[in-house]
């Protein structure tokens, strides 16, 4: 069982697991980063350390309105990436054993897989394939 | 007026070599000893400016001669001179005030550098 | 035993072995029956066995035993036969390469056919009955080297001291009487040269000179420690006295046996530091990081009386401490600099080497002049460095040299740079020639170079692709690898200038900054964002009324004295909105390829200190992004590179 966190995304539930996280902060103020475009939508001070800010519902194709007001900070290992999600909802256990392949209209949206949860589809975030493709977008 | 050196070594190899260099800087060779016993009743004659002084000899070795010099002349400019691997004897003599040491072999630059600093002349 | 963590010691020590036997074998071609570079050669080379056998590394232990044993034998001999020159050489190369190997964690190259070879010729009797299957020189190199014997006596026997030895921390002593930092009080730092003979009683003559000079407060060994017999390579003291230092080290320094003598505690603010470089290993003083301890203890009750004041609303207290905060600030970051700086020296040392191989290859005589290599810069910079530096020494070499000369690298300090220059007295360059040359090229138009200054146009020789070697040699074209030198010294935040005429050799001079942890900007705002520009990227800024702008074509330019320069709006380059043209407009003037670019900003927000934060990905990826800088408030503000943001939107081109 793994620790995730879940948040909806216009009708749809997303999951992020626990162990990639490092931090969940609350509106944190956003500085300009020149040439920024895209996704990547700022910088924040995070105990003095500057660190991009990505749009996850950019990245996942659904550019809407809808943010949180916290904010989600990966572990270095993940490159302190700060996530701007949407609707965070709790932290769930999820059976990782019953992960499903991704549904082939999510192909390229870095998900991993989808597990059931109380009747709901969670759909497992790929934590690596956010970083390829921030490297392949700003990596020329 | 140049420096007025008193050189002491058993060795007259030794004294001759030191000799040389001393001269050639225009310094003057006042007197020679071959042990310290003779060094102490020529130290009191010719009051030299400087000694060079050998530590392993006969008779009185050179750390006895330099004690006793310095303690009738607290100010005398004693320079040790020792061959290699004698470095707690060179330790003794400068505890017991040697004002410098030369270890064997050496240049003449290398001495002559040691005595300037000590006796101050450029 | 955990030996990773001894790894980027391992890796750096054996640079600086390897850097040493270089030097040695060239001195050593000069004086082949000199014994005491022979000596040292076996030292370095047994240093390098003892160290590698001990972390495992067998091949680099293997060949620096193997050149161990054939050192040992010129030793007997006391001469190294002129073709043994370059076998050594070839053997340093091959140490070399498996160091490069070992760093970048890949498996140790083969080493096979360089023993092959050494057995073939002079070294081993045995060599006559070898025949050229591998397999079975191999086998006898096996057993002539027999690895696991020097595996155990070797390596358990000698090696694991003599490691400890380069891992242990220098002592040093922290001051008894605790010095106020406006006292000329001072820590100094007595070398003695290698195999001081009675280094004890050195010492004290040493202890006592200083004691002549003023008050010694404490010393590392002391007097106490030196009557005992202490051996000592160096002494490190504390003095208070009223003597400049230069007096205190010609005293010094006139003491037989005092190879170097440095002031520790000198209070100057000017030294700089740390870039992106993963987890590097520095060796640091122990009283340095006592000092560390001392300040940041000094800035914890610091705190407590600015909590105090604050509560007590005394503001009198509160501005008085909060100027004790800041120098201790100030003193804290002077020191935390001092562990970055490293000696030019550990560049330079390959440079004889270098010189050598090229005399030969180009057949000149070429002499190496070294001057201030003991200059101190910031280890980040210093790496960085070394690349441009070879480039330079090369090119004078084949450029500069006709049939014999000298090639003179020196270093000094200029403020807050460092000035490195590489001069050769050789033909010098003719800007005339060079002119002609971007024309031919087709990189301008005959007007355009003929508008070029001289300084100007020596400068072309760094424009990708500008080559004015009539014959290209083995080694470099002139210009090959001036644009990677000029590119390499602006990443750093520095200049670089020639200095030539014809008949009057050349200089290359490269600015750098001492560091790149903290560097001076110039804050701008653009559209309401601040931006920061290092300062070493601005010429100078302007204040340009609506009049003297002109458009020549679509571009906006405008008069520089003679010169025409083009002006770019950063609004613009970062895809900002624009604000109404006011009637000023205000201009950072910049270089961009080796020509003056004028860059427009709304507001100038003033010069200040920033310490540079590195970006995290993906930020570090964004071309035009050196850094970022955190402003007082909290506030994120980016420090901007103008080159590559204009060459990113392609607004600048070689017309």
């Amino acid at each position: 069982m793994a620790l995730t966190l879940i948040f909806t995304l216009e009708e749809e539930v997303y999951g992020l697991e626990i162990d990639a996280i490092q931090e969940i902060i609350e509106e944190p103020a956003l500085h300009y980063v020149p040439r920024a475009e895209g996704v990547l939508t700022g910088a924040i001070n995070f105990h003095g350390q500057v660190l991009a800010v990505i749009d996850l519902p950019t990245l996942l194709g659904f550019p809407g309105r809808e943010r949180d007001h916290r904010q989600v900070v990966l572990t270095p290992e993940f490159k302190s990436l700060v996530l701007t999600v949407s609707n965070i909802q709790r932290i769930v256990k999820l059976d990782l054993t019953t992960l499903q392949p991704p549904p082939e209209n999510t192909q390229g949206r870095a998900i991993r897989g989808v597990a059931e949860l109380d009747e709901m589809m969670v759909k497992l975030l790929d934590t690596d394939e956010i970083i390829n493709q921030l490297e392949n977008q700003y990596g020329e | 007026m140049a420096l007025r050196v008193m050189v002491v070594d058993d060795a007259l190899f030794m004294r001759n070599m030191l000799k040389d260099i001393f001269v050639r800087a225009g310094y003057e060779v006042v007197v020679e000893a071959e042990n310290g016993e003779v060094a102490l009743g020529l130290y009191q004659e010719f009051k030299p400016d400087l000694v060079t002084m050998d530590i392993v000899m006969p008779k009185k070795s050179g750390i006895e001669a330099l004690q006793e010099i310095i303690a009738s002349d607290p100010d005398a400019c004693v320079v040790m001179v020792s061959a290699l691997g004698q470095d707690s004897l060179v330790l003794e003599a400068v505890e017991s005030g040697a004002k410098d040491f030369i270890v064997k072999p050496f240049k003449a630059d290398n001495v002559l550098g040691i005595v300037r600093r000590i006796t101050g002349q450029a | 035993m955990d030996m990773s963590q001894y790894r980027e010691l391992f890796l750096s020590e054996t640079r600086e072995h390897i850097n040493n036997l270089n030097q040695l074998v060239v001195t050593l071609e000069q004086e082949p029956d000199n014994r005491e570079i022979i000596d040292a050669l076996f030292r370095e080379a047994h240093s390098i066995k003892g160290m590698a056998a001990t972390m495992g590394f067998d091949r680099m232990a293997q060949l620096s035993h193997h050149l161990e044993d054939m050192l040992d034998g010129f030793r007997t001999t006391g001469e190294v036969p002129s073709p043994s020159v370059d076998y050594l050489l070839a053997g340093i190369d091959l140490l070399d390469g498996l160091l490069d190997d070992l760093q970048s964690n890949q498996p140790e190259r083969a080493i096979d056919s360089f023993m092959i070879c050494a057995s073939k010729e002079e070294l081993t009797p045995i060599a006559g009955i070898l025949q050229d299957t591998p397999e079975e020189v191999q086998t006898i190199v096996a057993i002539e080297e027999a690895p696991e014997e020097f595996q155990t006596t070797v390596a358990i026997e000698e090696a694991p001291e003599e490691f400890q030895a380069t891992v242990a921390i220098e002592e040093e002593v922290t001051p008894l009487t605790k010095a106020a930092p406006e006292s000329d009080a001072f820590q100094v730092l007595v070398e003695l040269a290698e195999n001081t003979p009675a280094a004890a009683a050195r010492g004290i003559l040493i202890l006592r000179e200083l004691e002549k000079s003023g008050e010694l407060m404490s010393s590392n060994p002391d007097m106490t420690a030196l009557r005992s017999g202490t051996p000592c390579h160096q002494i490190q003291a504390w003095l208070r006295t009223s003597l400049t230092k230069i007096h205190i080290e010609e005293a010094l320094l006139r003491i037989s046996g005092v190879a170097k003598v440095r002031f520790i505690d000198d209070r100057r603010k000017d030294e700089n530091s740390i870039r992106d470089e993963g987890d590097r290993t520095v060796r640091v003083r122990t009283g340095l990081l006592d000092q560390f301890v001392n300040l940041t203890g000094e800035l914890i009750t610091n705190r407590y009386m600015l909590n105090t004041a604050t509560s007590a609303r005394d503001w009198d207290k509160l501005t008085q401490t909060l100027s004790q905060t800041s120098r201790l600030i100030d003193d804290l970051h002077h020191h935390v600099l001092q562990a970055r700086l490293m000696p030019l020296e550990n560049i330079t040392g390959r440079l004889p080497r270098i010189i050598r191989d090229l005399s030969r290859k180009s057949d000149k005589k070429v002499a190496l002049r070294l001057i201030g290599a003991g200059v101190g810069i910031d280890r980040a910079i210093l790496e960085e460095l070394t690349d441009p530096l070879v480039h330079l020494v090369r090119n004078a070499v084949d450029h500069g040299i006709e049939k014999e000369g000298t090639v003179t690298v020196s270093a000094r300090r200029e403020k807050d740079l460092v000035l490195i220059e590489v001069a050769d007295d050789g033909k010098g360059m003719n800007p005339e020639h060079l002119r002609q040359k971007a024309v031919d090229r087709g990189l301008m138009t005959a007007p355009q170079a003929v508008s070029l200054c001289d300084r100007d146009a020596l400068m072309l020789v760094c424009q990708p692709g500008f080559s004015t070697a009539e014959t290209v040699t083995e080694t470099s074209g002139r210009g090959v690898g001036m644009d990677v030198v000029k590119e390499a010294v602006s990443s750093l935040g520095g200049t670089l200038e020639i200095i030539s005429a014809p008949g009057q050799g050349a200089r290359f001079q490269m600015r750098l900054p001492l560091s790149i942890a903290i560097i001076k900007i110039l804050l701008v705002s653009c559209a309401g964002h601040p931006l920061a520009i290092p300062i070493t990227r601005v010429q100078r800024t302007l204040d340009l009324s609506t009049s003297e702008i002109h458009y020549s074509g679509q571009k906006r330019v405008f008069h520089l004295g003679e010169e025409v320069v083009s002006l770019y709006s950063l609004t613009e380059t970062l895809g900002l909105p624009e604000v109404a043209a006011g009637e000023t407009t205000w201009v950072v003037l910049t270089e961009v390829h080796g020509r003056r670019v004028g860059l427009q900003v709304d507001h100038f927000l003033g010069q200040r200190e920033a310490f540079v934060k590195r970006l995290g990905f993906p930020l570090n990826l964004l071309p035009g992004l050196s850094g970022a800088t955190v402003e007082g408030n909290g506030h994120v503000v980016f420090i901007i590179d103008p080159q590559p943001l204009l060459e990113d939107r392609q607004l600048f081109s070689n017309d």
